[in-house]
C-alpha cells in the first residue's frame, strides 16, 4: 500500500524510470513540437497518464517503449493542432544546432542546422520515425513496437524520409 | 548522410531538461503519485524471497523450465547431447532451444553476460539456418521458426543492452553492438553464399529472405553502436582514454588468438580462404596500428572507434574462417555478393554503411601489412563474446 509517507516498490521503480528517462524523453517531444515549455508538459503528461495505467493494476513489460508510446500519442495529438516551425524558435528554445567540428563542417559542407530543418519541414510520420531513430537510437522493430505500425513500414517509411532530407538538402546545395 | 546525421544526433545530444526543471517536473509526479497510489504491485516486484532458491524456481515463471531440466537430468545425458545437436524440424530441438538453452540462461547473471549470450543465440539459430541452406532443407516454414527464435534474441539483446545503457556502461554497449554486427553480417554473407549456390528454389528464397532480416538487425547495431562511438568521443578525455586502452587491449588479444586458429586451420582452408584471411588480419593489424597513431596523438575517441574495426574484422573473420572448414566452400563475403536486396529493409542506414567499410566490401590492403611483423601477446584470458560456429562439436555434423 501506498501512502503520504511512504511509496511502494513500484512507485518507487517507476520514479528511477522518470530518473533515468525523462531527459531522453523530453528530447523525443521537443524535436516533435519544437516547443521546450510544451515539450516539458508532453514529459510530464506521458508520465502522469503512464503511472495512472500502473496504478490501475495493468503489467508495463518494458518501461521505455511504453512511455515511448505515450508520448507518441500525446504528440499525434499535439500535432493535429500544428503550428509552422521556424529555426529561430528553435534556437530560442536552446538548441545549439552549430555542433559540428569546423573540420567535418568543412569536409562535409554541411551542418547540424540544414539537417534539423530539413526534418522539420518532413510530413508528420516522417519526422516522427526519423527523430526516433537518429535522436532517440531506436531501430525500426522498436519503432514500430510504439507507433503500432509494421516493422516494413517503418523500415519503408525511414527509407523515405532519409531520401527526402537528402534530397531537400542537396536541391539546396545546388 | 552518416556525417550529416552524426553532427546532427552531436548536436540533439545537448537538448535536455534543466536540474531545476527536472526536479519541479519530479516533484509533481511525486505529487500525482501519492494522490494515485497503485493498488497492487503488478509493476515491479521485488519482494525479498525467504524460499530457497530451488524452491523460488518452481515457483516463478521459470516453473516449465526448471521442470524440464529435472525431466532432462532424469532422461540422462545422452539425450541431452542429441538434443544439443539437433536442428530445426527435429523432435529434440524444442528440449535444446526451451530447455537446455534456457537453462544456461539462467547462469547469466547481469546484463552483460544476458547480452552475450543473446547473441550467442541469434549466432547458434542462424548456423543452424546455414547447415539447412547447405542441406537445401530450409523452407519457408523451418526459416519462419529459426526467424522467430532468432528475433526473439534480439528482443532480449535490445533489453539488456538498454539497461546497460541506463546504468551508463556505453562502453560495454559498443563493444556488444559492435561485435554482435560483425557476427550478423558474416551470417549473412553465409547466407546469401547458399543461396546463390543452392538448386532449390523455396531453399534459396527462404534464405534470401532470412538474409535480408538478419541484415536490418545488423544495420540497427551498425546504428547504436555508432551512436554509442559518438557518446564516448563526447565524453570526458580521462573516460575516452580508459576506453580506447582497454579496447587496444582486447583488440590485440583477439588478433593474437585468431591468428593462432588461422596457423591451426590452414592445412584445411583453400587457398582463396587463406588469401581472404590473411588480408582481413592486415587489415585488423592496421586498424590498431592506426588507433595507436590516434592514441598518441589523444584522439581518444577515434582510437576507440579504429579499434573496435579491428574487433568486428577479427569476430568477422573468425567466423568466415570457421564456416569455410565446416562447409568447405568459399564464403563470398561484403562486396563480393550482388546485394541488391538492401532497398526492402536496410536501405534507410545505406550511409552508416560508409563508415563500415572496412569490415564489409571495400576493403583495401594496406601497404605495409604484409611485411609487418606480427605481434601476439600470450594472454590466454577468454574473450568475452564467443562466436559459435563450430558446427561438428555444437550442432552434431
Amino acid at each position: 500500500m501506498v501512502n503520504n509517507n511512504k511509496m511502494n516498490n513500484s512507485a518507487t521503480e517507476f520514479l528511477k524510470s522518470y530518473d533515468a528517462l525523462s531527459d531522453a524523453l523530453f528530447r523525443h517531444c521537443y524535436f516533435r513540437v519544437y516547443e521546450r515549455e510544451r515539450a516539458k508538459e508532453l514529459v510530464q503528461e506521458t508520465f502522469m497518464r503512464t503511472w495512472e495505467y500502473i496504478a490501475k493494476g495493468n503489467e508495463v513489460k518494458n518501461i521505455k517503449a511504453f512511455l515511448y508510446r505515450v508520448a507518441n500519442n500525446l504528440v499525434i495529438d499535439e500535432s493535429r493542432k500544428n503550428k509552422p516551425v521556424s529555426l529561430d524558435a528553435l534556437r530560442e528554445g536552446g538548441f545549439d544546432i552549430a555542433t559540428p567540428s569546423h573540420a567535418e563542417a568543412i569536409a562535409t559542407g554541411i551542418d547540424a542546422e540544414k539537417v534539423l530543418a530539413k526534418i522539420a519541414k518532413l510530413d508528420a510520420p516522417y519526422k516522427e520515425v526519423l527523430i526516433m531513430r537518429y535522436v532517440d537510437g531506436f531501430g525500426p522493430k522498436e519503432i514500430a513496437k510504439i507507433t503500432g505500425e509494421s516493422e516494413n513500414v517503418i523500415s519503408v517509411r525511414l527509407h523515405r524520409a532519409t531520401k527526402q532530407v537528402t534530397t531537400l538538402i542537396h536541391e539546396q546545395q545546388a | 548522410m552518416n556525417n550529416k546525421l552524426k553532427q546532427f544526433i552531436s548536436g540533439a545530444d545537448k537538448i535536455s531538461l534543466t536540474k531545476e526543471e527536472k526536479n519541479s517536473m519530479r516533484s509533481a509526479l511525486v505529487s500525482y503519485i501519492r494522490s494515485n497510489p497503485a493498488t497492487n504491485q503488478v509493476f515491479f516486484q521485488h519482494a525479498v524471497s525467504t524460499q530457497p532458491w530451488f524452491l523460488t524456481l518452481f515457483n516463478s515463471r521459470l516453473a516449465p523450465v526448471a521442470l524440464s531440466l529435472l525431466v532432462l537430468l532424469s532422461l540422462g545425458g545422452g539425450v541431452s547431447l542429441a538434443a544439443e545437436k539437433s536442428l530445426p524440424g527435429n523432435v529434440l530441438y524444442p528440449l535444446k532451444i526451451h530447455v537446455i538453452e534456457e537453462g544456461r540462461a539462467m547462469f547469466a547473471l547481469t546484463p552483460k553476460e544476458k547480452a552475450i549470450w543473446a547473441s550467442e543465440r541469434m549466432s547458434l539459430r542462424l548456423s543452424e539456418a546455414a547447415i539447412l541452406v547447405s542441406r537445401g532443407e530450409l523452407d519457408a516454414d523451418t526459416a519462419d521458426e529459426i526467424e522467430n527464435n532468432f528475433e526473439l534474441q534480439a528482443e532480449n539483446f535490445s533489453e539488456q543492452t538498454d539497461q546497460l545503457e541506463d546504468e551508463g556502461l556505453i562502453e560495454s554497449v559498443a563493444e556488444l553492438n559492435s561485435d554482435l554486427e560483425a557476427v550478423l553480417g558474416m551470417h549473412v554473407d553465409i547466407l546469401k553464399t547458399f543461396a546463390q549456390k543452392s538448386n532449390s528454389e523455396n531453399n534459396n528464397e527462404s534464405a534470401g529472405n532470412l538474409a535480408v532480416n538478419v541484415n536490418a538487425q545488423k544495420e540497427n547495431k551498425t546504428f547504436v553502436r555508432l551512436h554509442m562511438e559518438e557518446r564516448i568521443s563526447n565524453s570526458s578525455q580521462n573516460i575516452a582514454s580508459q576506453a580506447a586502452e582497454r579496447r587496444l587491449k582486447e583488440a590485440e588479444r583477439k588478433i593474437a588468438r585468431l591468428r593462432s586458429d588461422f596457423e591451426e586451420l590452414k592445412s584445411v582452408l583453400s587457398a582463396e580462404a587463406i588469401s581472404k584471411i590473411e588480408f582481413k588480419l592486415a587489415l585488423a593489424d592496421k586498424a590498431v596500428a592506426d588507433g595507436k597513431i590516434k592514441l598518441e596523438s589523444d584522439a581518444y575517441g577515434e582510437a576507440f572507434i579504429l579499434f573496435g574495426r579491428a574487433h568486428r574484422i577479427v569476430q568477422e573473420t573468425k567466423l568466415f574462417m570457421d564456416a569455410n572448414k565446416e562447409f568447405e566452400i568459399d564464403i563470398v563475403t561484403g562486396g563480393e555478393v550482388n546485394d541488391d536486396t538492401e532497398d526492402e529493409n536496410g536501405e534507410e542506414i545505406e550511409d552508416i554503411d560508409d563508415d563500415n567499410s572496412l569490415v564489409t566490401g571495400e576493403d583495401k590492403l594496406p601497404e605495409k601489412a604484409e611485411n609487418e611483423e606480427e605481434n601476439e601477446p600470450k594472454e590466454e584470458e577468454e574473450d568475452g563474446f564467443r562466436i559459435n560456429f563450430d558446427i561438428k562439436s555444437r550442432l552434431g555434423l
